[in-house]
């Protein structure tokens, strides 16, 4: 062999040599939680935070789910005495009640409920009861300070809508806390993904709600979340043949079947949750108003099946 | 400057191994698993229809082709993992939570990280 090639050689293996080593591996975790699959993925070297990170957010978890449970079955006008955490909760759902015109309401239960969501079994309720349960909704029927809430009707309340993406975010804090400076906590599809994987971004394929094996983008993020929400998995069809997907508008009472798939990047998983979620009730030039607002990229897949970018998503998929 | 026959082997050695990642990328091997309870279970990508009563007491039935694999019966009353139908990519998932089932492809290799769904 030349000495120019030997030269060439050797640099070669050290070359690979020093790449490699620079390379983390990754290991993903599944858990059910959040009423649905929990997928952890950390660096090899962290695998400790494992059971730590799912310990967390099954508390919390079981934390909020008991609040609703005793929030829902107490009587009218008695006073529920709540902690920081969930005065937090309301206060959030009290600003995506503002920021949707009163569209999306977590009081809005009362109505879904007798649908059968979110577990089912489904039925179509009569219009009586559907009346009676308009008349109780409303968030402007809790009344709610920093130590207590008090619901001024018979109503029923679910966080759902951002309340998941509230815990992944709190998941994510503790990972910080403890060093970790890459991963993913993923509920689901709503899923945060902080730091770099090996210096380059994480890459988010976002569900086609039509087509096996494609998808509508994939966007490269780093400190970022990314929520989608959807109207092909948590439906029913009803005896006349209308799809009753699981967002409703509280001042209509009726289903939100107007989109396929919302997608929103945004800061925290909490608010990328919310938006894509309240999103789906309002026109397409408010979610506009609403994502240059708050600097959300949105990807939008409407019901006739047009794609549609906005504030900048193309930025995320190069 | 003499080019010997050990030259050009170890120069088209040098390029196959440069050059081989770039046909690896998302062709990785993918792993199918199922999750019952706390355990997870690796199944290979072969044709055939799996009723997990009898192993797993779960009325659940699932179906695996060469490629793809989904969830075909459930009792459960969403039916969100029947409505998932097949699963094929990589990160992707069908999950019956009321079971504590799913069924998961996890890829040695993937063009993306996770699936936003």
């Amino acid at each position: 062999m030349s000495r120019v090639l030997r030269k060439a050689l050797f640099c070669f293996i050290i070359f690979t040599l020093i790449s490699c080593s620079s390379q983390n591996s990754y290991e993903t975790n599944s858990y059910y939680a959040l009423g649905t699959i929990l997928n952890i993925t950390l660096p090899k070297s962290k695998s400790e935070f494992f059971e730590k990170t799912y310990k967390l957010i099954k508390k919390k978890e079981d934390k909020i789910k008991s609040f609703y449970d005793n929030f829902n079955s107490s009587p009218t006008h008695s006073k529920i005495v709540i902690d920081d955490e969930i005065y937090k909760l309301f206060k959030k759902a009290q600003f995506f009640y503002n920021l949707s015109e009163h569209k999306f309401d977590i009081t809005i239960y009362t109505l879904t409920s007798l649908y059968g969501f979110p577990e089912g079994p489904f039925k179509v309720p009569t219009n009586k009861e559907l009346n009676t349960a308009k008349k109780k909704l409303g968030f402007k029927n809790i009344q709610f300070d920093k130590n207590y809430v008090i619901k001024q009707t018979d109503l029923k309340i679910d966080m759902g809508a951002y309340a998941k993406g509230y815990i992944v975010d709190k998941a994510i804090e503790l990972l910080k806390k403890n060093g970790t400076e890459s991963a993913i906590v993923d509920a689901g599809g709503d899923l945060f993904a902080l730091g770099l994987k090996n210096g380059k971004k994480w890459r988010i394929a976002i569900k086609h709600p039509d087509i096996e094996n494609r998808f509508l983008s994939i966007v490269n993020v780093s400190n970022k979340a990314v929520v989608t929400s959807g109207n092909y998995e948590r439906f029913f069809i009803t005896k006349n043949g209308e799809k009753i997907i699981h967002i409703f508008d509280a001042t209509t009472g009726k289903t939100a079947n107007n989109y396929k798939s919302i997608s929103v990047i945004a800061d925290t998983t909490e608010m990328a949750d919310g938006l894509s979620t309240l999103f789906f009730l309002l026109s397409l030039e408010k979610i506009e108003d609403l994502c240059k607002k708050y600097n959300a990229p949105t990807l939008v897949y409407t019901i006739d099946n047009k794609l549609i970018k906005l504030c900048s998503w193309e930025s995320y998929e190069n | 400057m003499k080019i010997k026959p050990l030259d050009i082997i170890m120069v088209t050695l040098l390029v196959i191994i440069s050059i081989y990642p770039l046909f690896q990328k998302n062709s990785g091997k993918k792993h199918l698993y199922l999750l019952v309870d706390d355990k997870k279970i690796e199944l290979s990508f072969k044709k055939k229809i799996i009723d997990l009563k009898a192993s797993f007491n779960k009325n659940i039935i699932i179906e695996i082709d060469e490629k793809k694999a989904r969830i075909l019966k459930s009792n459960c009353p969403l039916q969100i993992c029947v409505k998932t139908g097949w699963i094929s990519n990589c990160n992707d998932a069908t999950v019956c939570i009321p079971n504590r089932v799913a069924l998961i492809i996890e890829c040695e290799e993937s063009e993306y990280d996770a699936i936003s769904k």
